[in-house]
């Protein structure tokens, strides 16, 4: 038992990956980091499990200074995107592989195997060998074989991201309950932000170099530390306009496209505008937080009206592509909503929830001081 | 352009553990100009059933046909049909345009009609800015177009693209959705997408064909699979979260039905017309499907209402998931990120009794 520290850690020299990136997971706690592929996810993953050479920094894993210490002698268990299965052996072996390395008892083997096999739904498919068996259950064989090793650290890279919807739901719920899980720390990578959100007790949001942002989900989602946070989570993306702040007799007012989007902003978002010498901003909007108005309807919110430009119905809910002005402007729509492309729509604007940002330098203006 | 028919079709595997039969009785019409998605989980057969439409995998009984003519014993180049993979297979030293023109140079097409084509094709994509460029130069989502442009150009019949999606960010697989469509759109050509994401399939095809255990389950566009799903299996595949099952007792006194969920305090109301067919059926249980966006912590006018017991309360930024317990039932609610009921309380939800489904308790066949 253990907890992970990681110390001003570098890769790369010069377009560094890791940049003194530094973090410390607690014990038991499930850590998720979220970012867009290619962004040294994997990377930063490798470097803890010993896989990659640090350039500078320090791994700790407990007390230890784990940094020079070869990686099956960490204590971490990792599983791969690529799976890495042996495939000359049976999914009975490939899971049991860390298990006989320990020189465990066969009945211990053969319970821990079965009932691992069994959360994973996975265990009709014991004796065959992994080119017998599909994509989505060659992860769960490799997710099952990382389970069972009794590890100080997880690193999970990816676990779950190639299920299909109704075993990814079911497996996020067993992350949330599993007492192997729960024990260690957790280190989880993942591109999924609704992933992220849903099983980290904290997450950090990787950019460029390193963490951008380190926080609860909650905290993270709703106050974003810049556009690039913003970016990261949600789906689908957030709504980004060049607005400037016009200022009248009647107080301040967000402008976009000319006017074609314009509205007087939430109160605490007025008071910080307000203050600001240099007029542009970008504004952040999120699809769910703007809603098309039924004919007729009253709006007790700012509204813009646009046009349909695309409309996409999925499962649970529909989105609209609305141009409005010169924009494009993304809504989410009710499941029931029918949308034919150039029908006239009016938009209502849920302008507590926008988010404001620095044209320059990208950071959240309600964030820090003002 | 073509047809696509699928009559009977079936794949068998030997295996030193006995036969598998991966595809079992198969029958599909991809209508000519129709996007048609094969959705299923892994292992159930989808990807041996698009090997078999190419040529890559011997049928091992039934008949494929392309407009009527069957092609089980034809190459996959007398079929005339292209398809782009999940891996994007372009070759690294060569361009964009390079590897774009290959398959028509690999025809002997000349090069004043390649370069048309290769113009012709970047424009649809919208990648003419990186003609030039190698593929290591590009990102994922531009590597993707190059591959999907590559087996465009080949002017196929029939245009088969496996899971290419699946590797993508889910920023970039949105605007890719949006983007294929636009080019089905355009091109009109019958177009057959594997996938085991049912939100790529849904915002995809006309039609989606829902398969499980080596058969077809379900055949039908959006509204259909997702309010008059054919089985269990179907509804909770289609929609996310997955929809929720619960096992009930059905209580009539011949005007107002009520289906009480076993070993728990709640009760569901189904509308008229199912509770007519529940009675029609003289059905004792059933299985009551509920999908996790029908229950509300709104309450309209003519609302059902049942409690539960929050047990996980996940936040997901523009909703929360609550997995719920009453009894020994357990299931999930969406709701509204603002909720922040938290574990061991309880919760009122509201639903509409149209939103109740109802399946039979044998054979899981939805009852309409």
């Amino acid at each position: 038992m253990a907890r992970l520290v990681l110390d001003e850690i570098c890769k790369g020299w010069d377009f560094p990956v890791l940049d003194r990136l530094s973090l410390t997971v607690e014990e038991g706690e499930f850590f998720v980091i979220v970012g867009p592929s290619g962004i040294g996810k994997t990377t930063l993953l490798r470097c803890v499990a010993g896989l990659e050479r640090l350039d500078a920094g320090r791994v700790f894993i407990g007390d230890r200074d784990a940094t020079t210490i070869k990686p099956y002698r960490r204590g971490v268990a990792m599983t791969f995107e690529s799976y890495a299965l042996y495939p000359h052996l049976s999914v009975y072996e490939n899971i049991a592989s860390p298990l006989r390395a320990r020189r465990l008892p066969k009945p211990t083997i053969d319970r821990t195997v079965a009932s691992v096999a069994s959360l994973l739904k996975i265990d009709h498919l014991l004796d065959r060998r992994p080119h017998e068996v599909s994509g989505g259950q060659k992860q769960r064989t490799a997710l099952g074989r990382t389970l069972v090793a009794k590890p100080d650290i997880f690193l999970l890279d990816e676990p779950i991201s190639h299920l299909d919807a109704k075993i990814r739901h079911e497996l996020r719920r067993q992350f949330h309950t599993l007492e192997e899980l729960r024990r260690v720390a957790t280190l989880y990578v993942t591109h999924d932000y609704s992933e992220a959100l849903s099983l980290g007790d904290r997450i950090g949001v990787m950019g460029k170099g390193g963490l951008i942002q380190v926080g609860s989900p909650r905290d993270v989602f709703e106050n974003p530390a810049d556009l690039f946070a913003a970016r990261v989570l949600g789906q689908p993306s957030i709504n980004e306009f060049q607005a400037i702040i016009e200022r009248d007799a009647s107080g301040i007012h967000v402008s976009v496209a000319d006017g074609a989007i314009r509205f007087p902003p939430a109160g605490p978002h007025a008071s910080v505008l307000g203050r600001r010498q240099d007029m542009g901003i970008s504004v952040g909007m999120r699809p769910q937080h703007l809603s098309v108005l039924p004919e007729g309807a009253e709006a007790n919110r700012p509204t813009v009206t646009g046009s349909v430009d695309v409309y996409e119905a999925l499962g649970a809910t529909g989105v609209l592509i609305a141009k409005v002005g010169d924009q494009q402007m993304t809504v989410i729509t009710p499941p029931e909503a029918h949308y034919q492309t150039g029908e006239p729509v009016r938009i209502a604007l849920d302008r507590d929830h926008f988010l404001y940002f620095d044209r320059g330098d990208g950071r959240n203006l309600m964030v820090g001081p003002h | 352009m073509a047809r696509v028919t699928l009559d009977k079709v079936n794949k068998i595997y030997p295996s030193r553990h006995g036969d598998v039969h991966a595809v079992q009785d198969l029958d599909l019409a991809i209508e000519d100009g129709e996007f048609v998605a094969l959705l299923g989980p892994s292992g159930c057969g989808k990807t041996s059933t698009l090997r078999m439409i190419v040529g890559l995998e011997a049928i091992s009984g039934g008949v494929i046909a392309f407009d009527g003519q069957p092609v089980n014993d034809q190459t996959p180049e007398q079929r005339n049909v292209a398809m782009a993979f999940e891996t994007y297979a372009l070759y690294p030293t060569f361009t964009v345009a390079q590897n774009l023109a290959f398959p028509l140079e690999v025809k002997g097409v000349d090069k004043p009609t390649r370069d048309e084509k290769v113009a012709e094709v970047a424009r649809l994509l919208r990648i003419e800015p990186i003609l030039d460029s190698f593929p290591r130069q590009l990102s994922g989502g531009q590597q993707q177009r190059v591959s999907l442009g590559r087996a465009l150009i080949r002017d196929p019949a029939v245009f088969i693209l496996d899971e290419v999606m699946s590797h993508l960010d889910a920023h970039l697989k949105f605007q890719m959705l949006f983007e294929l469509k636009r080019i089905h759109q355009t091109l009109e050509r019958t177009i057959v997408y594997v996938t085991h994401d049912q939100m790529e399939a849904l915002a995809l095809a006309d039609r989606v064909a829902v398969m499980s255990d080596a058969k077809l389950q379900q055949f039908g566009d959006r509204d259909t699979l997702y309010d008059r799903p054919a089985n269990t299996f179907v509804a909770g595949f289609i929609g996310e979260p997955p929809t929720n099952f619960l096992e009930a007792e059905v209580q009539d006194d011949g005007t107002t039905m009520r289906l009480t969920i076993r070993d728990a305090s709640a009760a569901f109301v189904p509308d008229g017309p199912r509770a007519a067919a529940i009675r029609d059926q003289s059905l004792k249980s059933v299985i009551v499907g509920i999908r996790p966006q029908n229950l509300h912590v709104r309450h309209d006018e003519g609302d059902e209402q049942i409690t539960a017991t929050v047990e996980i309360n996940e936040y997901q930024g523009e909703h929360s998931i609550l997995s719920l317990r009453d009894g020994a039932a357990e299931f999930r609610a969406m709701v509204p990120p603002s909720v922040k009921t938290g574990e061991g309380e309880t919760i009122d939800l509201s639903y509409r009794s149209r939103d109740v489904m109802v399946f039979h308790p044998e054979t899981e066949v939805f009852i309409s």
